[in-house]
């Protein structure tokens, strides 16, 4: 008898024993269960916390403001409570050698070209703000080289599309979404993270290209320079020999682009708007790599295909007033000095000053 | 005497003065702006003003019609003293489905008809289709007269040739002193189209206000410059939209009975035209 209660007291010790284990097990893994939980709340905060901080300090790296540099340029959204300027006299659409050609000073004008810009993103642009420009005022429509051929997907990569986002109703950008949005405007870490590293580690120069004034190259660079340009357009639109007869896949493009001209020309005038295609200078350096077989296939053909309308035509591709080297800042682009004889030319020969 | 109502085409009866309920351009936060817009409405109401402005796109249907219920359960005024306007915004013109987004208007604004229906804009490639689903709602009878608001003549014209069935009964767009569109106001006139002005004293921007011809003329009336001017609209028979929180501002601003505007002072004012739209519309249209 004595035996049997001392086993059932050794089985009722053991029990307890077994018991208070488990319950020190228990309580041991909820509390570490509770600070596992907490440690990683925690790590959640402030991972949410630097990033949206790490994106506050992005979006005001050059980098970052680089992208969006032309948007300022644009009444957007509801800032026309506030700004109260009506009735610009005289817009300009238009790529990068746009950007460099026109600079307003005694008119109303406006110069909304954003840097790499295609013709249907002018088109967007024309669609959005054309209520700005006064009844009968002028659009200026600019081209280069290469429009004829150059097709929106060229420049559809986020570092020259963003930008649209910011400017334009959603219903005028291609393939709108969210996501691009949040990835390349809002959050911008998320757009290329190493690039956006590198930036916050050592940031990009402020692009002060608009306010250059000097020519920044000496005649050997500059003759370089229009060889680099020609090559890249060469590479970018497969092209070995610029005087022979224009390739199928470019021939493409360029009857879509003359229906897109003139479906802009005809945009316009539908609006009382004066529109004008007008071709900017550049340096003899570059304007003499191109020979008339390939201005006539590329240039000339192309705006008299598209200009059904008959509207002017303004070229100043190599006027002999503006070939002097130091009114650009390479071999391309209008410096501060050209941009302002130049436009004032443009609006002179239209009679608007 | 100047009336205080106008007859559309269709010989329905409009109030001559409406009131604008938008709030989309004003700023600070959006229950004190909706609490505001409420009390104006309350106001305006025991000043007379019979006719409201209101559109999907200005997100307050719903609000207006708890302010409308009330008029016709606590206020006692009747449902058809009242005239309300509403309108069907681009993203519900894009849905193409016009015969719900009047039921959705109806229930929003708690009442069984809406006085009248206006296409909010001339949206590229969809209007001509709504309106003419519009002119079916129109027979339905669920609304008293359609309309379409902020079209310049080619959108007018394109519309009348469209082949449509109904002529549009008013037509909306900002009209003010500094904007006088000419050949579109005669396109109504010839069309007898209703004109109603939105905008219609500028916002009193401050080159409204410092104007000397119109400071002039309300010195020689003894009137405020924004009585001048929604008097100058409705000699021409033009319906002035116009919202203000301010109820003295209100009062003044429908007190334009009590005088005429000589036909030099008229055409005084007819010559501040610069064009000057406060609202550029392809912001609000792209494509416009």
């Amino acid at each position: 008898m004595i035996k049997i209660i001392k086993k059932i007291k050794i089985v009722f010790l053991f029990s307890t024993f077994l018991f208070s284990l488990g319950v020190f097990a228990l309580t041991t893994s909820l509390i570490i269960t509770l600070w596992l939980t907490v440690i990683l709340i925690v790590i959640y905060v402030l991972t949410i916390f630097s990033f949206i901080y790490i994106n506050k300090i992005l979006r005001k790296t050059n980098w970052y403001k680089n992208q969006f540099i032309d948007i300022k340029k644009f009444v957007s959204g509801l800032e026309y409570r506030d700004d109260l300027q009506r009735n610009y006299e005289v817009v300009n659409v238009g790529s990068n050698p746009a950007k460099f050609a026109f600079f307003y000073q005694d008119v109303i004008g406006r110069n909304w070209s954003t840097g790499s810009q295609s013709l249907k993103s002018d088109f967007n642009i024309l669609k959005y703000y054309h209520s700005y420009i006064k009844e009968g005022g002028t659009v200026i429509i600019p081209l280069v080289v290469f429009s004829s051929v150059f097709d929106d997907y060229l420049i559809t990569a986020p570092s020259h599309y963003s930008k649209y986002y910011l400017i334009l109703d959603k219903t005028l950008i291609d393939n709108y979404s969210l996501w691009f949005r949040l990835r390349h405007v809002t959050y911008p870490l998320l757009s290329n993270p190493l690039r956006a590293l590198r930036a916050l580690l050592k940031d990009d120069h402020e692009d002060k290209r608009m306010r250059i004034d000097v020519q920044l190259l000496d005649k050997y660079d500059l003759e370089r320079d229009a060889q680099r340009w020609v090559n890249n357009w060469k590479e970018e639109f497969d092209i070995n020999d610029l005087d022979a007869p224009i390739t199928q896949s470019n021939l493409d493009r360029k009857i879509a682009n003359v229906s897109l001209l003139s479906e802009v020309i005809s945009f316009c005038l539908e609006r009382n708007l004066k529109p004008v295609v007008v071709l900017p200078p550049v340096t003899r350096a570059l304007s003499s790599k191109f020979s008339e077989t390939f201005r006539e296939n590329y240039i000339y053909s192309f705006i008299k295909e598209a200009n059904i309308n008959q509207v002017l035509f303004l070229n100043y591709f190599d006027d002999e007033r503006f070939t002097e080297p130091n009114l650009y800042f390479n071999s391309f682009f209008l410096n501060l000095k050209g941009r302002k004889i130049f436009t004032s030319q443009v609006l002179s020969d239209l009679g608007i000053i | 005497m100047l009336k205080k109502s106008f007859i559309l085409s269709n010989g329905i009866e409009i109030p001559s003065i409406m009131m604008g309920t938008s709030l989309c351009d004003c700023k600070g936060g959006k229950r004190q702006l909706e609490t505001q817009l409420i009390n104006s409405c309350f106001t305006a109401v025991t000043y007379g003003i019979r006719g409201f402005d209101t559109a999907r796109d200005y997100n307050n249907e719903s609000l207006l019609g708890c302010l409308f219920e009330k008029l016709w359960k606590k206020n006692g005024i009747k449902r058809r003293e009242v005239f309300i306007t509403t309108k069907v915004g681009n993203s519900q013109q894009r849905l193409k489905n016009i015969s719900e987004q009047i039921d959705i208007s109806l229930k929003s604004l708690k009442t069984d008809y809406i006085d009248l229906w206006l296409l909010h804009w001339p949206y590229p490639d969809f209007y001509i289709e709504n309106w003419k689903n519009m002119e079916d709602v129109y027979r339905a009878g669920k609304v008293r007269a359609i309309g379409i608001c902020n079209c310049r003549e080619r959108h007018l014209n394109s519309l009348l040739n469209a082949g449509i069935s109904i002529k549009p009964m008013v037509v909306q767009f900002e009209y003010h002193p500094f904007r006088t569109v000419t050949s579109l106001m005669q396109l109504c006139k010839e069309q007898n189209l209703q004109v109603e002005a939105y905008s219609s004293l500028c916002r009193m921007l401050p080159f409204v206000r410092e104007n000397e011809i119109l400071k002039l003329l309300a010195s020689k009336y003894g009137k405020s410059i924004a009585q001048i001017i929604i008097r100058w609209h409705l000699q021409q028979g033009v319906i002035p939209i116009f919202r203000s929180f301010n109820p003295t501002r209100l009062k003044n601003n429908i007190e334009v009975f009590d005088f005429a505007l000589e036909k030099d002072d008229m055409d005084s004012i007819f010559a501040l035209d610069k064009n000057y739209k406060f609202h550029p519309e392809s912001i609000n249209c792209p494509g416009f």
